[in-house]
């Protein structure tokens, strides 16, 4: 990069290509943020290893297309599946007994993330792997003058699918009054034969799941490597702090304007200085709006 | 003489209902007065306004003749008012010595505190506080070691210690047992002329033990005031509390 | 009642000066100047954890951008000796500038010609950014676990922006001075024992200093406002201001490490401003005990000493292990080795206790 091209000019394509780019990134930081969101606003656990959850859940599809010879798009489905159990067996193993430490389960989980980081690297090899989407997926499509790839869509099309899933699950089933019963009043729900342990691991293992199913399409568009999770919690750590804690709905429009502001900077800059500006006016929002867009009654700060 | 804490008129309501609907009080400077009342009868929420946890919907607080009540909380602090909260708060992970130390305020500015060390001055006060409020033995201990009883004293202890001109002390005796409960009263009593002390209680010995003055109140409002054995005799008052089961022991 | 030895101030002062006395032999005793040169950075990996204790142990701060102030602060010293080694005549502009298409020194970089101006920037930009920062953070009452998040999000601003940033930080390669740092005439040999001792006084200083402080009022309301801010508040005391405090001191002891850290291994890259090595900070403190200066400063020898002992091919197993460990310790043993001395001195105190049939 040289300083003196270093800003591009508005044009009026490319400039609207990046808005629908905006969108895009959004929906892969949205799907990402989901599972965090849902636990840390139900249990009050920061999983430092969420990335960690959406690697596994690119290597679960990667094994199950080249190893077992299912077609990817059972591959996205199967993942949620096996990233949810691994959940709920650390939630069972690790996490359920932090809760009243909300910064050591932070650092646990981190320790968690280090491990999982480095067991994946010794059993599958350092070296990244390339995870086959079907053809038609890697066309792209155009409309007007906007450019995008099917498999972007997809991933639009699955994250809208799997936030309605989530907020249909929460408020309008048994098992999410049951939840935000819990996020209310512990001791109360207990009074209600509620069985918050249950409720965290279910919650727990729905988020890693999310997180899963997020990781196997992530790999199909990148790469599977043993880190490729570190790329991904920041900003959906973000995209839940903006929206303000224990919110879905602050979420979905944290990460459309996380995402938009991201793409127009990055049009007019670079992803990385676009990246950095992004970080500081978060850290500057939060300044003056430390609940969130979505100041919700039931955050736990 | 003028009072040091004057309440008047003052009232805290929520849309139609007034917790405390215009009550008045005089504390004068050495004095220990009780506040009286049965449950909901706005106790709580009357030392929440004098301390400013609680915005005032009419009326106003004086501390020494200033208006204090449109003040936020840490100014008041500084004014003069102390208070022990009705849950214990201490600083739980540091020792006894270390709470009465912190509450030992000075200097409050973190660049000044930089530079200010334990001197004798500091050590004496908390020793003289630590001996006062029964503590004495145990200055080395860590807070979250003590027994509810003990807790309760070192919160006291804390109080007696930022030197504030009056203190507020809500159910100081709230889960303390019959004998704990006996040896705050003696503390309370030692405090009597030295320091001014408002006391929001429920229980009638202890009430007897230490009272001088007890203010009832009732419904938010001003019921009766007087000695301990008028407000006994006082039929409004005898009748208030019949309603509600006696003047036991509520806690 | 008998006091546990652990918290006898007198025992931890002669403590901590014992064990700093003793380091000073270490080079003479090793006589190796490769693993002198790997002690001195153990000192200064020290420094981090030392902050890091302070900042989280004390404060209950969990920042893991303390990576902020050392890379910041690694940076500018890098420039300085980068500097160094330019002419204004014969070559005024390091070469990767060059290749990056620049032709005139950039303005950042001006200051940078005068050594002893570039290290007072190099310790002093991170600390003011500390400071700045920190009353963003507590002003608006952002605690806790928030901390942590918005700290992470600072420290990957900033790791990106050194590392595209190209023509003024050489991006992903970093900067490496060509020859050591030079003090006037005096030049500071990295594999000497000299820098060995630099590294060792500074630490003594600091850690002997925020000792001192720890002891101070300021320390003691520090803590108090970790147990309960709102206490403290009641109390009268202004809590954001204690944190915005204790947050910039703590990011001017990890600017000290950053500067002694070029000064000892003559580069500096993006790698000093990347998530894992701020969060490993933490693991040393944790480790090593963080309500302890000298055992966070401990557990940071301890881990790294580990690591540079298995070598680079068993890097892998070993952050496997790390990561292992550090769960272990937060799940059983939150106060880290230093809780364990602590524990075992109680008992010490307790049995005769106990025997007397209390």
């Amino acid at each position: 990069m040289s300083v003196n091209h270093f800003w591009t000019a508005f044009a009026f394509e490319p400039f609207m290509n990046a808005l629908l780019i905006g969108l895009s990134v959004a929906s892969v930081w949205l799907i990402a943020a989901l599972g965090l969101a849902i636990v840390y606003g139900t249990m009050g656990v920061i999983n430092m290893a969420h990335g960690e959850f959406v690697m596994l859940g690119a290597y679960s599809a990667f094994v199950l297309e080249t190893v077992v010879g299912v077609p990817f798009l059972l591959c996205v489905p199967a993942a949620f599946v096996i990233v949810g159990l691994i959940g709920a067996a650390i939630e069972r193993g690790l996490v359920r007994h932090l809760y009243k430490r909300p910064l050591d389960t932070l650092l646990a989980t981190w320790g968690l993330s280090l491990v999982l980081i480095q067991g994946v690297r010794l059993i599958l090899g350092p070296e990244p792997k390339n995870l086959q989407s079907p053809a038609w997926l890697n066309a792209s499509l155009r409309v007007w003058v906007f450019e995008l790839s099917w498999f972007r869509v997809f991933i639009f099309g699955v994250t809208i699918a799997a936030f309605v899933l989530t907020w249909w699950l929460l408020h309008r089933t048994r098992l999410g009054l049951m939840v935000r019963a819990v996020m209310q009043n512990k001791e109360m729900a207990a009074v209600h034969g509620i069985d918050a342990g249950k409720v965290f691991t279910l919650t727990f293992a729905y988020g890693a799941g999310l997180a899963g199913l997020a990781g196997s399409m992530f790999g199909a568009i990148k790469n599977v490597f043993p880190d490729m999770g570190s790329g991904y919690i920041v900003e959906a750590f973000l995209v839940v702090v903006v929206g303000g804690v224990g919110s879905l709905l602050g979420s979905l429009f944290s990460s459309i304007g996380l995402g938009e502001i991201y793409s127009v900077f990055a049009y007019f800059t670079n992803g990385t200085f676009a990246k950095f500006w992004l970080f500081l006016l978060v850290v500057i929002f939060l300044r003056f709006r430390p609940q969130g867009l979505f100041a919700d009654a039931m955050a736990r700060r | 003489m003028m009072a040091l804490l004057e309440l008047h008129q003052v009232t805290k309501a929520y849309d139609e209902l007034k917790v405390v609907d215009g009550f008045d009080l005089k504390v004068h400077r050495g004095e220990l007065r009780c506040l009286l009342g049965p449950n909901g009868a706005g106790k709580t929420t009357t030392i929440d306004l004098i301390t400013g946890r609680q915005k005032l919907s009419g009326g106003q607080v004086s501390l020494d003749g200033t208006v204090i009540s449109d003040w936020p909380e840490h100014m008041r602090v500084r004014a003069g008012l102390a208070r022990k909260f009705q849950i214990p708060a201490v600083f739980k992970g540091l020792t006894v010595r270390q709470n009465l130390e912190a509450a030992f305020t000075r200097h409050l500015s973190p660049i000044r505190n930089m530079f200010v060390f334990r001197d004798r001055e500091t050590q004496d006060r908390i020793d003289e506080v630590a001996s006062l409020v029964n503590l004495k033995d145990r200055l080395r201990v860590r807070a979250d070691e003590l027994s509810h009883g003990e807790t309760q004293w070192l919160e006291i202890g804390m109080v007696l210690t930022q030197n504030a001109r009056i203190l507020l002390m809500d159910e100081p005796t709230a889960g303390m047992t019959t004998q704990e409960t006996h040896k705050t009263g003696e503390i309370f009593n030692g405090l009597k002329g030295t320091h001014t002390l408002l006391v929001v209680e429920h229980d009638m010995s202890f009430v007897r033990q230490i009272a001088d003055r007890v203010t009832v109140m009732h419904m938010g409002r001003f019921l009766a005031e007087g000695t301990i054995q008028d407000i006994e005799r006082n039929e409004e008052v005898q009748r208030v509390y019949l309603g509600q089961g006696g003047a036991g022991h509520h806690a | 009642m008998r006091s546990n030895l652990y918290h006898n101030t007198t025992a931890q002062w002669i403590v901590y000066v014992v064990f700093f006395a003793l380091m000073a032999f270490v080079p003479i005793v090793i006589d190796d100047t490769f693993t002198t040169n790997l002690f001195a950075r153990f000192l200064v990996l020290g420094m981090l954890a030392l902050s890091v204790s302070l900042v989280w142990g004390f404060g209950g701060i969990l920042s893991l951008g303390q990576g902020i102030a050392f890379g910041l602060a690694a940076y500018g010293m890098g420039m300085t000796m980068q500097m160094q080694s330019q002419d204004p005549e014969s070559s005024p502009i390091p070469s990767f500038m060059l290749t990056n298409e620049l032709t005139k020194l950039p303005l950042l970089w001006e200051p940078f010609w005068h050594t002893p101006t570039g290290i007072v920037l190099a310790l002093l930009v991170p600390t003011v950014f500390f400071l700045i920062f920190g009353a963003m953070m507590f002003q608006a009452r952002v605690a806790g676990v928030f901390v942590a998040i918005v700290t992470l999000a600072m420290l990957s601003a900033w790791y990106s922006m050194a590392f595209d940033m190209q023509p003024y930080t050489a991006g992903f390669n970093g900067i490496s001075p060509p020859s050591p740092l030079k003090l006037g005439e005096h030049i500071v040999d990295p594999y000497s024992n000299e820098a060995y001792w630099i590294a060792l006084g500074m630490l003594t200083l600091a850690t002997l200093g925020l000792k001192l402080l720890l002891q101070s009022k300021f320390g003691l309301i520090v803590q108090a406002v970790r147990e309960d801010p709102e206490r403290a508040r009641f109390l009268g005391y202004s809590v954001s201001g204690y944190q915005i405090a204790v947050f910039t001191v703590s990011g001017f002891v990890a600017a000290l490490a950053g500067v002694l850290w070029v000064m000892i291994v003559q580069y500096v890259s993006p790698t000093s401003l990347e998530v894992t090595f701020s969060v490993s900070m933490v693991i040393w403190a944790a480790v090593g005990g963080r309500m302890s200066l000298l055992g966070a400063i401990l557990g940071a020898f301890f881990v790294n000493g580990i690591q540079s002992y298995l070598g680079d091919e068993m890097l892998y197993g070993f952050l496997l292990v790390l990561g292992g460990l550090f769960i272990l310790i937060v799940r059983f043993l939150p106060s880290g080795l230093a809780g364990l001395l602590e524990s075992l001195l109680e008992r010490l105190v307790r049995r005769p206790a106990d025997q007397r049939g209390q």
